[in-house]
């Protein structure tokens, strides 16, 4: 018999990073699962306001994976404990400006990454995903 | 007794329709369970029964893919209730709010994380979704 | 590439490169699908996992039409029965015609 193994709902100790209840969206922030968390895709938002924050993809992208931390650490998890990374741009040639930023913050041992362009919805510049191992 | 852990377990169609590989030579299972997690090949819109493209609009092939979904689930022990990961691929970003409206109905209990992806879908599908659940 | 985590490991989507170099092989959608199928063998044979106990497939493509070349090639690397799969077409790197990723138990 296999084991069922819990599954609850994590929130940010931020409101302001909670897209989820602020838009009544049917999805959780993120989501753990044994020693897992699923994070749902995360998109540039101004931790201080709650509003998009766009500009130059270097901040747009520093600025999601700053959110991404503290939504991990909020969960008791961080980002070194981050296995697999789906970077979503809306603009391919945005890539290596991408990756200097992406290496400040996943500089040893960096996860599995993949990353690609496709449409984004309200202008992001990025979208980010990622898988975790729990705290 | 639980299962070991490093076992890879196929779960089969639950009715021919939804056995892809057999349908149109798509070479996956359709789904796996490892490690308490139940990962599903990217569900379509087929008649589960038939196999048949159900080509039709975003809410209309939705609900035929939320409904497999369901079926293939709850063949191996999970349900829909038990997803964990959900990447929602739409053919249009304009759609998101059409397909929100039929997902909502589906994972009332406690929805999963979530990332929408735009994407290019085989055979011209307005959806596909691409699903992990706990087992 | 390659990383380890509790029960799996998790496998970076990879484009067709020569393992020893880095060097891009740009090619067909046959020939990069090949190439990258062989280096994951590599990878996760060295990891210690191996291609029999992969679970899932991410196959991004330049182009949904070249799904059936991607295939079959595909179907040529992965057992029977095969691990879950999920195929889409996106804007892709640097050029590049097929990405695969995917997720193995140790």
């Amino acid at each position: 018999m296999t084991e069922k193994l819990p599954r609850a709902a994590i929130t940010p100790k931020n409101p302001l990073l909670n897209a989820s209840r602020a838009g009544n969206l049917p999805h959780v922030p993120g989501i753990r699962v044994g020693n897992y968390i699923f994070l749902s895709g995360m998109v540039p938002v101004d931790p201080q306001t709650g509003e998009r924050s766009h500009g130059p993809i270097a901040e747009q992208v520093r600025t999601t994976l700053s959110n991404m931390e503290h939504m991990l650490e909020s969960a008791g998890s961080s980002l070194d404990r981050v296995v697999r990374v789906h970077v979503v741009l809306a603009d391919i040639s945005h890539m290596a400006e991408m990756d200097q930023v992406y290496r400040e913050f996943f500089p040893i041992d960096p996860p599995a990454r993949t990353a690609w362009s496709m449409q984004l919805r309200f202008g992001n510049g990025c979208e980010i995903e990622c898988v975790a191992l729990a705290g | 007794m639980r299962q070991g852990l490093s076992m890879r377990e196929v779960i089969a169609a639950p009715l021919p329709g939804l056995d892809l590989r057999q349908q149109y030579g798509h070479h996956q299972s359709p789904a796996i369970r490892a490690g308490g997690l139940i990962f599903c090949s990217g569900m379509l819109p087929v008649d589960p029964e038939t196999g048949e493209r159900r080509h039709g609009t975003l809410t209309s092939e939705a609900h035929v893919i939320l409904g497999n979904l369901k079926l293939l689930l709850e063949s191996a022990g999970s349900s829909l209730n038990r997803l964990v990961q959900v990447h929602a691929l739409i053919y249009d970003s304009i759609e998101y709010d059409v397909l929100n409206r039929v997902y909502r109905q589906y994972v009332a209990n406690g929805p999963p994380s979530r990332t929408v992806w735009t994407a290019q879908i085989e055979a011209g599908f307005k959806i596909q979704l691409d699903v992990i659940a706990a087992a | 590439m390659v990383v380890r985590g509790g029960d799996f490991i998790f496998v970076s989507g990879l484009t067709a490169v020569d393992l020893q170099s880095g060097e891009r092989m740009p090619g067909t959608t046959t020939s990069e699908t090949r190439q990258i199928l062989v280096n994951l063998k590599q990878l996760l044979d060295a990891a210690g996992s191996s291609i029999e106990k992969v679970v899932k497939v991410n196959v991004l493509l330049h182009s949904m039409l070249e799904a059936p070349n991607m295939n079959d090639v595909y179907v040529r690397f992965f057992p029977d029965p095969p691990p879950a799969r999920t195929v889409c077409g996106a804007r892709l790197p640097d050029g590049v015609k097929v990405i695969i990723e995917c997720t193995a138990l140790a």
